[in-house]
């Protein structure tokens, strides 16, 4: 797939959307400021990495130009700072019930009926709606996300940062796959 | 011409204030407002910053922008002066004038031996 092999000005600017969205500088900010990169590059023939420097250096006089009060600390420390309790909660909920699925799959693949005191298929059962429950609010949450600030071309008001169909296909399939997996992984057993 | 390279304490002083004047001059682009300067014998002004200051005018409302699409290419942002922008630059390319007489005539004064 072309894509998927990126040249180094797409690097750099995916560096600098990144540093961008870590300094809380809005959407239709961004676009904006890519958009002046892609332009001027592509008047000057220069690397977006000789004109503009670093791209975290960028980011950073980005922000102060627009007046976005900078959190001190390194990348690391922001993307911590910006996660919540409730990120931590539902992690761990998802974490917990993916291992019961897993486990119950593997119960019922060998033939098992009992599992943690609860009868095997029960366990899967709730596993599986709890699972559902969680990705469903992620979901949603990302979509709204996007909406309220997309990063936007200024040019062409288009989404700048879309998600290509194979990554959800990824998302979807890997998951899938290591439950069957398990499922197989129990029969074998028999 | 030999490449111009200044003090950049000096460039960040001026720089602001030279490209609000080069705008000035009706609507124009990053690489046009970068030739002007080089032109003008200011010296080679990077895109990373030459942007931020635009980004900056416009902030303050000095200065307004807008996109208009390039043969085939991504396209070019015009920037514009503002109606504040008009006096704003008038009164800050006075002080200018001033600052620099002055310093100018300090400079200029024989050092006196002591």
């Amino acid at each position: 797939m072309a894509s998927t092999r990126k040249s180094t000005a797409q690097a750099w600017s995916d560096d600098l959307l990144l540093a961008l969205r870590l300094r809380d500088v809005p959407g239709a900010r961004i676009g904006e400021v890519l958009a002046e990169v892609q332009s001027h590059v592509a008047e000057t023939g220069e690397d977006p990495r000789q004109a503009f420097g670093e791209a975290d250096g960028y980011a950073d006089r980005v922000a102060e130009a627009l007046g976005v009060p900078t959190s001190g600390g390194g990348p690391g420390r922001r993307l911590v700072r910006s996660l919540s309790g409730g990120d931590l909660v539902g992690s761990a909920v998802i974490g917990l019930a993916a291992y019961l699925l897993a486990d119950g799959l593997w119960s019922l693949g060998a033939g098992e009926t009992a599992l943690l005191g609860l009868p095997a298929w029960s366990a899967v059962l709730i596993a599986l709606l709890v699972l559902g429950v969680a990705v469903t609010r992620i979901v949603t949450a990302a979509r709204s996300g996007r909406a309220d600030d997309a990063v936007i071309d200024p040019r062409t008001g288009a989404d700048m940062v879309t998600f290509p169909r194979w990554a959800v296909a990824l998302l979807v399939a890997v998951p899938l796959l290591s439950l069957a997996a398990m499922a197989v992984g129990g029969a074998l057993t028999r | 011409m030999a490449e111009e390279r200044w003090p950049g304490e000096w460039m960040r002083g001026v720089l602001s204030l030279c490209v609000l004047r080069v705008v000035a001059d009706g609507p124009t682009y990053g690489y046009a407002i970068a030739a002007r300067l080089a032109d003008a014998g200011l010296g080679v002004v990077k895109g990373g910053t030459l942007y931020p200051i635009l980004t900056r005018l416009e902030a303050e409302g000095l200065v307004s922008s807008s996109w208009e699409a390039g043969d085939g290419g991504p396209g070019r942002k015009f920037f514009t002066l503002t109606p504040a922008g008009a006096p704003a630059l008038r009164e800050r390319a006075e002080q200018w004038h001033v600052f620099t007489e002055r310093a100018a005539g300090l400079l200029s004064s024989p050092a006196v031996p002591s």
